[in-house]
């Protein structure tokens, strides 16, 4: 299939292995991919925080540059979840209403993308014991998703899934509410770290860019670097991903 | 909201989240509730569906407001209670105490109520000369204590038993114990004489049915019960959204009610209370007041409509990752939790509630758990851009504005966005220490360190991958 990568702006700027990690899972899983350069935001972090003209404007911006795409594939659950559902309550200008219609149904999350199309990576393998944490959206608002990454990840040799109590409960991330209520925020990031770090996880893998920064900012303050956090995507070229 | 000078919301909850024996109530409390809650609504035989139907029943009752009223007001008339409609609390509460006043009342017993909370029933009450007892046991204590109410369905739940303990020893004189079953004891010997002397009795509703005029109070104690039928004088207060069409549809909520408050089935006790009650014996004088209070605002506003919907049930408070670690009391409100944080800014708009809407991280757990499918997480990213709706206070503040339109600016095409990516790369090599108090002070400092740009972005990454050959990580 061809392949419209929509690389998140958190991603661009601090995790661009995440980016490249999922352009390499398109690629072995035989779709042509293409990079639009011009892309930068969806326009979640203004939305979130109530600055809807702003969001607006990136929300225009967006089906403008996707707007013909056949597929656009994100590694990140909020933001295809915005695309995918809080455009249309922006609310668009009514004649942009029915361009992003269409589009929203061709907007994937990644891991949704390759189990749909059956184009996941086979024969990998990952040793050691995983935690997952179920980032919000991708696992409230994109049906299906979770069990996606299920799938994948049950194919992977040699990795075994350990199940956490809170593996749904948030990160604390939530965009500019790390930034309102900071104190809470890290609490909710604290105790899902404490939870991984009691279990005794290798690693802790996860599907928006968000949580990974928040849980990797709070581990690096702590000093530590066990469990690894990961983005999905990360794992599964580690798990031997060969084109 | 009272008149006292007003605390920003925000700051009480970055406090309160530091206090370790609330914390340790909270988690106690509420990790418990979950998991009841979840048991319980596993048991149906398709939960979505019953979810769906509540729903689709509350949206009904809320769209049709005015007509289910009227007939509810007509049912209720005719069985001879008379019916008070009260525009605001400053209504409702005169209402009340002119029935009190009219029939000579000395003492009241009132049963637990979210609506008498929002009116301050009972301070007006008290005010007015007369003596006020609490019935329920969460409320009995706060009353006690001087407290007020952190949960809607468990108003001490900030209280660990050792906390109560502490209370009845100081209030009434009882031996200190932290055994909740001798302490439920001691308030049941107290609160007797109290119920067998009120002349007045004040309940809550929990839903309306408008063509029999019928009160459904939920509880577990039994105190409703007396509440309802030993004081002479009988008065209900209730939100005007709490009526439903009919008694199927009240079974339909109820049976949601109980499973997702408590995890019970039902409520220990339903009283279905007829306009002819008590169906025996004396029958008491008896008034409803419906209370609007700004709740037809929230109607007229169509988009936070199904906010109107919720039948206080609490789960959402019990789900909220926020609530679970803050408790009811940082909120300022009498609804906290998540259906608060939007409620409470549209009932009662001010600067003390606008900033509510921003106390979520948007986790949709919220959502996800509501009996009766509001789109919690949806109204409170919605009210946060949307200051009209509560009164002129709320939306970004000036700072904020700036910031989003500076960030649009960058964001809007691809050499400007090129260069907040530079700008950024460069301020963390020449002046990292600025970059770190800027970012301390948006909380990515301390206990959170903040992310560094990476000195090759994606796109500049993405140039090298493409031009790979196929078959070598380039496109095949």
């Amino acid at each position: 299939m061809e392949v419209s990568l929509f690389i998140p702006c958190l991603v661009d700027r601090f995790l661009p292995s995440v980016g490249e990690a999922a352009a390499a899972l398109l690629r072995a899983g035989g779709h042509r991919v293409s990079y639009d350069p011009r892309q930068t935001c969806c326009g979640q972090p203004a939305f979130n925080a109530g600055s809807i003209r702003e969001a607006r404007a990136l929300a225009l911006r967006f089906l403008d540059l996707f707007g013909d795409a056949e597929a656009v594939v994100a590694p990140s659950g909020s933001c295809v979840a915005m695309v995918r559902h809080r455009y249309g309550e922006l609310p668009l200008p009514d004649r942009d209403l029915g361009r992003w219609a269409a589009l929203a149904p061709r907007v994937e999350e990644l891991g949704q993308f390759l189990e749909r199309t059956g184009t996941s990576p086979r024969g990998l393998s990952w040793k050691g014991r995983l935690g997952l944490h179920h980032s919000c959206h991708f696992l409230r608002e994109l049906d299906g998703a979770e069990a996606a990454l299920r799938r994948i990840l049950s194919r992977v040799r040699d990795l075994d899934v350990v199940e956490l109590p809170s593996a749904s409960a948030c990160c604390g991330f939530g965009g500019t509410f790390s930034a309102k209520l900071p104190g809470v925020s890290v609490s909710m990031g604290s105790d899902k770290l404490d939870e991984a770090e009691a279990a005794g996880v290798d690693g802790l893998v996860l599907a928006d860019a968000g949580c990974l920064l928040q849980l990797r900012g709070i581990q690096a303050a702590r000093g530590r670097d066990r469990p690894r956090i990961l983005h999905y995507a990360e794992l599964l070229v580690e798990g031997g991903l060969r084109p | 909201m009272t008149g006292s000078a007003w605390r920003d919301p925000l700051e009480q909850m970055d406090a309160a989240v530091l206090d370790r024996s609330l914390r340790e109530a909270l988690d106690r409390a509420l990790g418990l509730a979950r998991r009841k809650r979840d048991d319980a609504m596993e048991e149906l035989p398709d939960p979505a569906a019953a979810r769906r139907r509540a729903a689709e029943i509350r949206r009904y009752a809320v769209d049709n407001l005015g007509a289910l009223l009227r007939r509810l007001e007509d049912a209720l008339e005719a069985g001879g209670v008379r019916v008070h409609w009260a525009r605001d609390a400053a209504e409702a509460v005169s209402a009340v105490c002119r029935v009190a006043e009219a029939a000579g009342v000395r003492t009241a017993a009132l049963s637990k109520s979210m609506v008498a909370e929002e009116l301050g029933l009972e301070k007006a009450l008290t005010g007015a000369g007369i003596e006020v007892v609490q019935t329920d046991l969460g409320e009995r204590i706060l009353q006690l204590s001087q407290d007020r109410p952190s949960h809607i369905t468990a108003p001490c739940l900030h209280l660990r038993a050792e906390d109560v303990g502490r209370i009845f020893e100081r209030t009434l004189g009882t031996p200190f114990s932290d055994d909740p079953e001798r302490l439920s004891r001691a308030a049941a010997a107290d609160l007797r004489p109290r119920f067998l002397s009120a002349d007045l009795g004040i309940t809550g509703v929990n839903v309306a049915v408008a063509d029999s005029g019928t009160l459904v109070i939920v509880e577990n104690e039994g105190n409703v019960r007396m509440v309802t039928t030993l004081p002479r004088i009988l008065v209900s207060v209730t939100g005007i959204e709490k009526v439903v069409p009919d008694r199927a549809a009240a079974l339909d909520l109820l049976q949601l009610l109980g499973r997702s408050a408590t995890g019970q089935r039902w409520p220990g006790y339903i009283t279905w209370m007829p306009p002819a009650w008590p169906r025996e014996g004396p029958r008491p004088e008896r008034h409803v007041v419906l209370v609007d209070n700004g709740r037809s605002r929230v109607h007229a506003s169509g988009r936070y409509r199904s906010l109107l919907w919720c039948i206080r049930c609490g789960a959402c408070m019990n789900a909220c990752p926020v609530y679970g670690r803050v408790g009811g009391h940082a909120y300022g409100t009498v609804i906290p939790g998540p259906v608060g944080a939007a409620l409470s800014p549209l009932l009662a708009p001010g600067p003390g509630t606008a900033r509510l809407p921003q106390a979520s991280s948007l986790c949709g757990e919220c959502a996800n758990i509501c009996p009766v499918m509001i789109p919690l997480h949806s109204h409170l990213v919605h009210l946060r851009g949307d200051p009209a709706a509560l009164g002129g206070h709320g939306g970004p503040g000036p700072r904020e504005r700036l910031s989003f339109r500076l960030w649009r600016w960058f964001m809007g095409g691809r050499r400007r966005y090129g260069l907040s990516l530079w700008l950024h790369r460069m301020a963390e090599r020449l002046a990292p220490r600025l970059v770190g108090r800027v970012a301390a002070r948006l909380g990515w400092g301390g206990l959170r360190l903040r992310p560094r740009p990476a000195e090759v972005p994606f796109r500049a990454r993405w140039r090298v991958l493409s031009n790979r050959p196929p078959g070598n990580g380039g496109p095949p």
